[in-house]
């Protein structure tokens, strides 16, 4: 003990150990979720992104303008696919039109309440990313908008490609998005998104992980006999209430017996890609207040019947 | 008189590796290379300026790194880059350093800081990859950019944190 003690009259040996305790401290507490940050940590975030916005979109313009020089080629065949894709849209589009009167016909007899009718409106909100983080293991990057324009906590991001992140935290004027890549069920604040797949709706599956060495999410907890192929394309359930209905996350590359043999786990290869990102669009559901736990559980039910086919 | 030239230039270099550097990397390496700029400019200022002013610098970027880009923790950028930079300062400080042997300590210094941060990482199950396919996955080839970038800032870094202490022998004397 009197060893100890004389270990600690020196006096920057003390500091040192009292600066890792601080620090671990510091790294334990903000680990956890955090609805709202302190006001220097908004001030520091947002008076840094503010300026950070300023590069990184020029930057942006200028590579893409290189870019498309390089790929003026491709440009023509990607315009023959677009207008294949626009003629679809528009032969799907009478058929939208028509069975969203139904539905919306079938609701009113079935007497849906306000609250049931709203519940799949999402508003597609447009951001623009303007800043990267440059470490590896944390690889968030920050987007203009923020709590003032009523983004919270682990709402959806996306591309027209596909899923890409969850909003980690939220400052007043930006927020900072952590993408799917850094799923972990090991984690803490795991998150996990509940799946299906677009051609086999009755399947269902968890991501929860993410493979970094295959470059692949892992979708476990899939039942033995369920339907889920390779090459089908995964979509988030909605089940579970977190993550919004229908969102594309990927296509599975392999199936296979999971861990403990009971259910199976599938790998999927992102449909999105992480790299130079622009424009986002956070997913913002509708505003259906706080009803109870029980009241939650009758209106899961009708919905669940009608997603049915 | 060029002193005040320190942080407004480190204030670039953290706008450049946040910003402009992301676009500039090809894609098969996205998620591969980071930059550390910044963390680079610590360590010239504690091998040729004063470790304080390391332990500043360090400091004051890793903070800024953590608070900005906020997603798993705060702390661990702050912890890392000051006291590497200021164990750098303490080690090398004052001592005539030539080029190739400040290139290799900057390079060991950021291999230390990579495998750390990871270290960190790990122990609060933030990450599950083995060490060694992020070794081979990140630090390697962050390496690289990191030791190219102290090879191109050594001469203005040199004469940017010299600058000062020859200003300030003067004075002592």
């Amino acid at each position: 003990m009197s060893e100890l003690f004389r270990i600690l009259r020196n006096r920057k040996l003390f500091v040192l150990l009292i600066v890792l305790i601080v620090f671990a401290a510091i790294m334990g507490f903000s680990l956890a979720q955090r609805d709202n940050l302190t006001w220097p940590e908004n001030f520091i975030g947002d008076s840094v992104t503010f300026v950070q916005q300023w590069f990184y979109k020029p930057a942006g313009y200028l590579a893409g303008l290189f870019e498309d020089i390089r790929t003026m080629r491709d440009i023509y065949r990607e315009n023959e696919e677009l207008r294949l894709t626009v003629a679809r849209y528009a032969r799907d589009r009478v058929m939208y039109n028509r069975i969203e009167l139904e539905n919306e016909r079938l609701k009113e007899a079935l007497e849906f309440k306000e609250r049931q009718k709203r519940m799949f409106d999402y508003e597609y909100v447009i951001a623009h990313v303007v800043a990267v983080s440059p470490d590896p293991l944390n690889p968030t990057f920050k987007i203009n908008l923020g709590s003032t324009d009523g983004i919270k906590p682990d709402m959806a991001v996306v591309t027209t490609d596909g899923l890409v992140g969850l909003v980690s935290r939220v400052f007043p004027l930006y927020s900072t998005v952590m993408p799917i890549t850094q799923l972990n069920s090991e984690s803490g604040g795991a998150r996990a998104i509940s799946a299906t797949a677009l051609e086999h709706r009755e399947s269902f599956g968890v991501i929860e992980d993410y493979d970094a060495q295959q470059g692949m999410l892992v979708m476990n907890r899939i039942p033995e006999d369920d339907p889920l192929a390779e090459g089908d394309v995964v979509i988030t359930s909605g089940l579970g209430g977190v993550y919004p209905y229908g969102l594309v996350i990927g296509t599975v590359a392999t199936r296979q017996v999971g861990d403990f043999g009971l259910t199976h786990t599938a790998y999927v290869k992102p449909a999105a890609n992480f790299d130079k990102l622009a424009e986002v669009f956070v997913v913002v559901p509708p505003d259906l207040g706080e009803p109870p736990a029980s009241d939650e559980d009758s209106a899961e039910n009708p919905a669940s019947e009608e997603e049915a086919p | 008189m060029k002193t005040k030239w320190v942080i407004p230039l480190t204030v670039l270099l953290f706008m450049l590796e946040t910003t402009i550097v992301p676009w500039l990397i090809p894609e098969p390496m996205h998620g591969r290379i980071a930059p550390h700029f910044v963390f680079v400019a610590a360590l010239y200022a504690g091998l040729y300026a004063s470790r304080h002013a390391a332990l500043l610098i360090g400091f004051i970027f890793g903070l800024l790194q953590d608070v900005v880009f906020y997603g798993h923790m705060l702390g661990v950028h702050t912890l890392l880059m000051a006291s590497i930079a200021y164990l750098a300062g303490l080690l090398l400080e004052g001592k005539r350093v030539p080029m190739l042997a400040a290139l290799a300590v900057i390079a060991l210094c950021c291999f230390l800081y990579d495998a750390a941060a990871y270290g960190i990482y790990r122990v609060f199950r933030v990450t599950h990859e083995p060490f060694e396919f992020v070794l081979m996955h990140s630090i390697a080839p962050s390496l690289f950019l990191q030791t190219g970038f102290a090879l191109a800032a050594y001469v203005p870094a040199r004469r940017l944190f010299e600058a000062k202490e020859k200003k300030e022998a003067d004075e002592e004397d």
